[in-house]
């Protein structure tokens, strides 16, 4: 085995909801034990439902929040205790890329002070020559010069998301966390955006964290898949092996929900579940239904269901939490 | 989509289209100009006593009239311009300094810093301002200069308020993430990325703020507690003209619009701003 690249360990992130006078606390259990590992190299996508806690686990690996428990490795050394120089040290390895490229660009920031300042932050190059270098990274993302003096404004929600990605690219990160970052944007220009990332990977070799809830998206880019289910990941298995034949019964739901085009009429389809009335909603986070979190909305639910929680195990090759896999 | 140009200037496309606020903005700068002028505008030496002319009416001599001591209103209103525009700016600068940099603190670090700041400025409200300026100038002695720092030092909360609001949204938005991540230090991300997105409404307040300080001056001059004679201020010669107001109209009525004009001058124009940088009227609709 090589050496572990990130290591997400048991990762919890907990808010205190608001609660009245006299009220006991509550929480908001948005991340509640989450683990896995991306491999050097490797595209890892994280998909769920709006809401289940993918974007909070964005934002732990990137230490922009601290985790109320559990620890992030990346290249083996604790990221939640950095500080000071080896925090700045990190922050040239790990970079993001959020879902609204209209709220992630400072819109009183021109293009070339935006694509500049971690090259000043960083002391990369010299003031005088960040201007080339801010030219060279546009022309990576496929803009022209003339973006340079633009303001956010200025650009399309695509050429945003493009300016986005070169300012991850500024300080050649080893490891880009992708937030949903096509759900913004119009369909056409989703292709273009994907086909910009896999030629980033092919170009530089850079991990991805791929966050999404489109699963033909996640299917055409990830190695690697975790389905991730009110904070917790409920299944983390290999792409081909997790779309091909899904075992944890809420991935089977996923996958179902995905519409298909297929010219071929008689082609064997699995059938699609529908989900009506309460069982359509996802729970809210502060009531974790008891049990599996998953048992109010599951067609296999069996009396286990609703008193234990099954733990993530493995299970023929991948790791599922189920307890119709022993 | 906007093919040109910055959000300054769509801001002032939007400015420009209230002839109120445009009038104001003219008049403060007629206003500035004679202010900056004064020596080579004034008609005659505003302090030059004249015995032989005390309270005449206002004539082509004496445009505005002279005063108890014969000396011209006109040059003196001139040279009183000074004071006000100072006092104005020279007050607002300091609160908004202050204000900012409070602000600022508390919204970015949030916690306790914030509870305690915003404490402090509730105690600071609590306080009758004027009362407080009248305290203070009864100690130390009454001077131009006191005056600025004192209206400064009690008129920075609302300020206070304003940039932390702004600072408690701005710092949750994807840009100051990015720029963390980025490897930006807290100063960079107070002064280069929040700051600039969070002075429209200091603006605004800086523009009320800055008639509301010339007529606290006004005030206090009137009182004997600003500006001391012989040097002119607008509330200085609303005294005089209190004391002969029944045969010398003119030594109250001119200084009176003077205050009146200026200050609703800046309140056109801070009311102008308020609607020209309200993100929610902008066409763009995302920012």
């Amino acid at each position: 085995m090589d050496m572990s690249f990130l290591d997400v360990q048991n990762l919890k992130k907990h808010y205190q909801a608001r609660s009245g006078l006299g009220e006991t606390k509550r929480f908001v259990k948005a991340v509640d034990g989450v683990s896995f590992s991306v491999k050097r190299d490797k595209v890892f996508a994280l998909v769920g439902e709006s809401g289940c806690g993918k974007s909070t686990v964005a934002r732990l690996i990137l230490k922009l929040i601290d985790p109320t428990g559990g620890r992030v490795l990346f290249k083996e050394q604790d990221i939640t205790a950095l500080k000071g120089d080896s925090l700045r040290a990190f922050r040239r390895s790990v970079q993001i890329v959020f879902q609204d490229p209209f709220a992630s660009l400072n819109p009183r920031m021109r293009v070339i002070d935006t694509l500049g300042e971690p090259f000043i932050i960083h002391k990369l190059v010299p003031r005088k020559q960040i201007r080339e270098h801010v030219v060279v990274l546009l022309e990576k993302v496929g803009l022209g010069p003339e973006a340079l003096m633009k303001y956010p404004h200025e650009f399309s929600g695509g050429q945003r998301q493009r300016i986005c990605i070169a300012r991850a690219l500024t300080v050649s990160p080893e490891l880009i966390v992708a937030d949903e970052p096509l759900s913004a944007l119009d369909v056409s220009i989703q292709a273009q955006i994907l086909n910009l990332f896999q030629q980033i990977r092919r170009d530089s070799g850079i991990a991805l964290v791929f966050i999404s809830h489109d699963l033909n998206v996640v299917r055409y880019l990830s190695d690697e898949v975790g389905v991730m289910y009110l904070g917790g990941i409920v299944e983390l298995a290999g792409t081909e092996e997790l779309f091909s034949a899904p075992k944890h019964p809420y991935t089977e739901l996923l996958l179902s929900s995905v519409p298909k085009i297929t010219t071929d009429r008689t082609a064997d389809q699995s059938p699609r579940i529908f989900l009506t009335g309460v069982q359509a909603d996802i729970p809210s986070p502060i009531d974790v239904p008891p049990g599996c979190p998953f048992h109010p909305r599951c067609q296999k639910r069996f009396e286990l269901c609703d008193k234990d929680v099954p733990a993530l195990k493995e299970s023929g090759g991948r790791q599922v939490a189920c307890h119709l896999y022993k | 989509m906007i093919t040109a140009g910055t959000l300054s200037g769509l801001a002032w496309k939007r400015f420009s289209r209230n002839r109120l606020a445009v009038f104001g903005l003219m008049t403060i700068a007629l206003l500035a100009l004679i202010a900056l002028l004064a020596p080579v505008v004034s008609p005659s030496d505003p302090t030059a006593i004249n015995v032989y002319k005390v309270l005449s009416p206002p004539s082509s001599t004496h445009l505005f009239g002279t005063d108890e001591l014969g000396r011209d209103v006109l040059a003196r209103m001139i040279w009183g311009s000074r004071i006000s525009l100072k006092v104005g700016f020279v007050a607002v600068g300091i609160a908004i300094s202050i204000g900012v940099l409070i602000g600022a603190a508390a919204g970015f670090y949030g916690g306790r810093v914030d509870s305690v700041l915003m404490r402090f400025v509730d105690v600071m409200l609590a306080f009758p301002t004027l009362f407080l300026i009248l305290a203070v100038i009864a100690i130390l002695e009454p001077s131009i200069s006191t005056i600025m720092i004192i209206i400064g030092l009690t008129g920075w909360m609302n300020v206070a308020r304003l940039v932390r609001a702004e600072f408690l949204t701005l710092k949750e938005r994807d840009f100051i993430a990015a720029a963390r991540a980025a490897g930006a230090a807290d100063v960079r991300l107070i002064f280069r990325h929040i700051l600039p997105n969070a002075l429209a409404p200091v603006f605004v307040s800086a523009t009320f703020g800055i008639a509301g300080a010339i007529l606290t001056e006004s005030g206090l001059s009137f009182l004997g507690l600003g500006v001391q004679p012989p040097d002119p201020s607008w509330g200085n010669i609303l005294t005089a003209g209190k004391d002969n107001i029944t045969v010398a109209w003119w030594l109250s009525v001119f200084p009176g619009i003077a205050i009146l004009i200026t200050v609703l001058s800046y309140n056109l124009v801070g009311e102008g701003l308020r609607d020209a940088l309200d993100p929610r009227l902008w066409q763009d609709g995302k920012r």
